[in-house]
């Protein structure tokens, strides 16, 4: 701001380009510089001034005048582009009052209006104001009234707001006012306005509407003020389920709420703000509509649920436990009988993105159960609500496999369960790999379905019994996996398909197999084991799979330095197909999960192991072999020194990554001490694992 | 001046970027070498950005106050032009760009008339009590027509805000603003 406090006006800048209306003032910026304007506070004194942003701008002539710093601000009105007033003291607003009713201003009512504010003319400003809406309504009602609510109530509004010195003004930046049939919306506001505020609100409205008399004529009966939130029209109905969050350690992935819980949420499927406290809202929904009441609870905690049921006296209360997936499966002796879904979660507690990612499997579990309701379904036992993404282009058959693998794997029966999806899905041919693995396994879709996992898609859910499975379902998982291969054209005997233990020969136009369906899920090994023997081992030498349903790097790698079997998940062998597969084509899809930015030793040593491959079949290309060798080789692989990958494409039993080196010490992704590789491409194919390296002379980007 | 537009015109789409292209030479900060500017272009159904939208912002007010909540460590780094959006759009670092790094570009490759494809349009009393621009309006019964007050404001940029906020108006009243 120019500390000069006094300059010459030079010119007069038509922002409209009309000549008609205000134009701005511009002055001498002095020594040279660049035009300035007058900066003005509130009471429309000059303060200062301030380079113009525009100093090009074509300026129309002006009279010789200065502006002062401590004086009224210098305006400038065009009646026509030769007929331009000046204003800044008392003699001149009254001679621009006495135009007030100059032909121009009545043939541009809103332009009228304008200038009665500077002037303070508020009869004239309501009487051009009134003409305003009189000419649009010749032409749209709604678009007259549209016009007279949001540029001059709400502007009023927000003046009086900020006037009334006594009052609230925290909402006259937001506030936005629509009037119909005698009711005065106020809308733009927060879900919770506290009392006060809504009386100074109230206050201040009905005071403006008083001052508009012409535009906003009193109804017979006397305005209601009516507060209401911006809403799609779905969230204006009777709310799907009221929500207590009543977790005992204060801090679940971002639910908070000490015993007893405060009366908490009531949910509505398209609101986005599900954990927002609103305890009227609450109580009414339980005492007036009926709303099923749902407490979420640490999956271990059984006294959350019945608790509510006593505090609430509410005939439909529903349990969901979130916790670890072994707190959200039942022991063989465990007697919980209510109504409960565990959600089970997994990874790092209060990780970012784990709450949105909790509310949405909360969310997900109250459409399912509601909608059931409604459907006259009414489960008394636990269940354990699982959810899959779908990642890729028709890629619901990975999802469901993978929703196999994780019920198995936490010792559930994946049959003995609804599978949830959005009612396009359903409506699609059946999915050959879920029937396969989940063949007469019913379906849950639209209404509430379709409406939850519309704001979470490609989302796929499997709600399954949360007791332990039997002996039978050990002997129908192997039978399912038996379908899934028999499927895929490979030619398959069991030995005895009544057995769970009794082993299955798969032969196909590459390799052939036998498959182990274990009965319980392998344990984790150890990752820091040397495994020299291991890096010894071809893989297309395999003979045995096993499916285990949990075949994280680390337990592949042991099971295969151990024994020599190769374990899998069922999503394995989704894409497992006869006429193109073998052991690389599993290895390719066990890599294709570990396609991360994230640096970790048990994948570094699952992918060295599959580059081992390349050296064992002979299939490196490129100058850097021996480098790269040596880095596979060395005992800093997976402490100092990972290995990430970037999916570049797959094809039929074929898949080609982009490797990339990256060291945990240095910020570059190659360091000398480590070799001069720090890229390289891998593509797995029936034949074997091949690598190429990059020619020495492309550059390396990191 | 600000012209609101019928969101039905997503629907004639051809290409739909998620941040105003023609600024892209600004964003290599953000967005890294390895990526282009096509790497960014999204499908051309009508509703694309909305969903753009709520895997960014959550909600229309957000996007509107341009408060992007996804932040790129939330993102697999397998989706790295989602990660680069994340990072373009949450940098709140004073740039030589503006919002128009994270607001949605639509492409149309015909002529739009403003007849049936106007909403609302929000401009100084001046432009619209126009007799030109009245008589074209009262061809158009459903356009809203905002008026805000002009005198006291000399710099364009004062502008800004007071165009944002009556927009803002509108859309509060279409219910647009959940």
């Amino acid at each position: 701001m120019s500390a000069a406090r006094s300059r010459e006006l030079i010119g007069l800048v038509d922002t409209s380009g009309i000549s008609v209306g205000f134009l701005v003032p511009v002055f001498a910026g002095g020594g040279g510089n660049a035009p300035v304007v007058q900066v003005l506070d509130s009471s429309g004194t000059v303060v200062g001034f301030e380079p113009y942003e525009v100093p090009e701008a074509p300026r129309l002539p002006s009279p010789s005048r200065n502006a002062s710093v401590g004086a009224p601000g210098l305006h400038a009105f065009a009646f026509a582009r030769d007929d331009v007033v000046l204003l800044s003291g008392n003699d001149e607003n009254d001679q621009l009052a006495g135009r007030i009713e100059d032909p121009l201003l009545l043939n541009r009512p809103m332009l009228g209006m304008e200038l009665a504010d500077l002037l303070g003319r508020r009869d004239m400003r309501e009487k051009f104001a009134a003409q305003v809406h009189s000419d649009m309504a010749r032409t749209s009602v709604d678009a007259a009234d549209r016009w007279r609510d949001l540029s001059v109530l709400t502007t009023d509004l927000r003046r009086e707001l900020v006037a009334d010195e006594a009052g609230q003004d925290r909402y006259f930046s937001t506030v936005v006012t629509r009037v119909h049939d005698g009711r005065i919306l106020l809308l733009g506001l927060p879900e919770h306005v506290p009392g006060v505020m809504k009386d100074d609100l109230r206050r201040a409205v009905l005071a403006v509407v008083g001052r508009l008399a012409r535009l906003y004529p009193s109804p017979r009966q006397g305005w209601r003020i009516v507060f209401d939130r911006p809403r799609s029209p779905a969230a204006s109905r009777r709310p799907d389920a009221a929500l207590l969050v009543a977790t005992r350690d204060g801090d679940r992935g971002g639910l908070r709420g000490p015993w007893p819980p405060v009366p908490d949420v009531v949910v509505h499927h398209d609101a986005r703000d599900l954990f927002s406290s609103d305890p009227e809202a609450f109580t009414r929904s339980l005492m007036n509509d009926g709303a099923p009441l749902f407490v979420v609870h640490d999956a271990d905690d059984r006294e959350a649920a019945p608790k509510a049921e006593r505090d609430w006296s509410s005939p439909h209360v529903h349990g969901i436990g979130v916790g670890s997936p072994r707190a959200c499966t039942l022991a063989g002796n465990d007697d919980l009988h209510q109504a409960t879904t565990f959600i089970p979660v997994t990874g790092i507690r209060g990780a970012s993105g784990s709450e949105r990612n909790l509310v949405n499997a909360i969310r997900l579990a109250i459409a399912v159960e509601v909608e059931q309701r409604r459907r006259g379904h009414w489960p008394s036992s636990p269940r354990t609500l699982l959810r899959s993404r779908v990642a890729r282009p028709a890629g619901s058959k990975y999802a469901w496999a993978a929703l196999y693998d994780k019920a198995w794997a936490m010792g559930l029966a994946p049959w003995s369960a609804l599978r949830i999806m959005p009612s396009t899905n359903a409506s699609c041919h059946p999915d050959p790999v879920a029937e396969a693995l989940l063949g007469g396994v019913g379906s849950l879709d639209g209404g509430l379905i379709d409406e939850t996992l519309g704001t979470m898609p490609h989302t796929l859910g499997l709600l399954v019994d949360s007791s332990p499975r039997s002996q039978k379902d050990e002997v129908r998982h192997k039978r399912s996996v038996t379908r899934l291969l028999a499927q895929q054209q490979w030619g398959v005997t069991d030995q005895d398909f009544r057995r769970a233990e009794g082993d299955i020969s798969i032969r196909g136009r590459l390799a052939e197999f036998e498959i182990l369906t274990a009965p319980t899920a392998a344990g984790l090994g150890n990752p820091d084991r040397d495994r020299k023997d291991l890096f010894q081992l071809d893989i297309r030498q395999v003979r045995t799979i096993m499916v285990t349903c949990a075949a994280s790097p680390t337990a592949v790698l042991e099971e295969l330095a151990d024994t020599g079997v190769l374990q899998v998940d069922v999503r394995d062998l989704v894409d497992f197909d006869a006429a193109h597969s073998n052991a690389v084509a599993i290895l390719g899809s066990q890599l294709r999960r570990m396609v991360t930015g994230l640096p970790s030793r048990t994948r570094t040593q699952f992918i060295a192991f599959a580059a081992m491959q390349a050296f064992i079949a002979d299939r490196v290309s490129g100058a850097d072999a021996s480098d790269l060798l040596a880095m596979l080789e060395g005992a800093r692989r997976g402490k100092d020194f990972h290995l990430l990958l970037r999916s570049l494409k797959g094809s039929e039993g074929a898949s080609t990554f982009e490797v990339r080196t990256f060291n945990t010490i240095g910020n570059r992704a190659s360091e000398p001490h480590l070799g001069k590789v720090d890229r390289f491409r891998m593509s797995l194919a029936p034949e074997g694992v091949s690598i190429v390296l990059p020619a020495p002379a492309e550059p390396r980007n990191t | 001046m600000c012209l609101v537009i019928d969101p039905a015109l997503l629907g004639d789409a051809i290409r739909i970027l998620p941040f105003d292209s023609g600024g892209y030479g600004r964003y290599a900060a953000q967005i890294g070498p390895l990526l282009t500017r096509s790497d960014f272009e999204l499908g051309s159904g009508q509703g694309t950005p909305m969903r753009l939208v709520r895997a960014f912002f959550e909600t229309n007010g957000n996007y509107f106050r341009q408060r992007m909540t996804a932040g790129a460590t939330t993102i697999p780094v397998s989706h790295g032009e989602a990660r680069a959006y994340a990072r373009l759009g949450g940098d709140t670092a004073l740039a030589d760009d503006d919002d128009r790094r994270s607001t949605i570009e639509v492409q149309i490759d015909r002529s739009v008339p403003l007849s049936s494809a106007l909403r609302a349009v929000v401009g100084p009393p001046s432009l619209l009590s126009d007799p030109e621009v009245t008589a074209t309006l009262a061809t158009m019964p459903s356009v809203t027509q905002i008026t805000y007050e002009t005198f006291g404001r000399q710099q364009p940029s004062a502008y800004t805000a007071l165009l944002y906020d009556h927009v803002r108006r509108y859309l509060v009243d279409q219910g647009a603003m959940t």
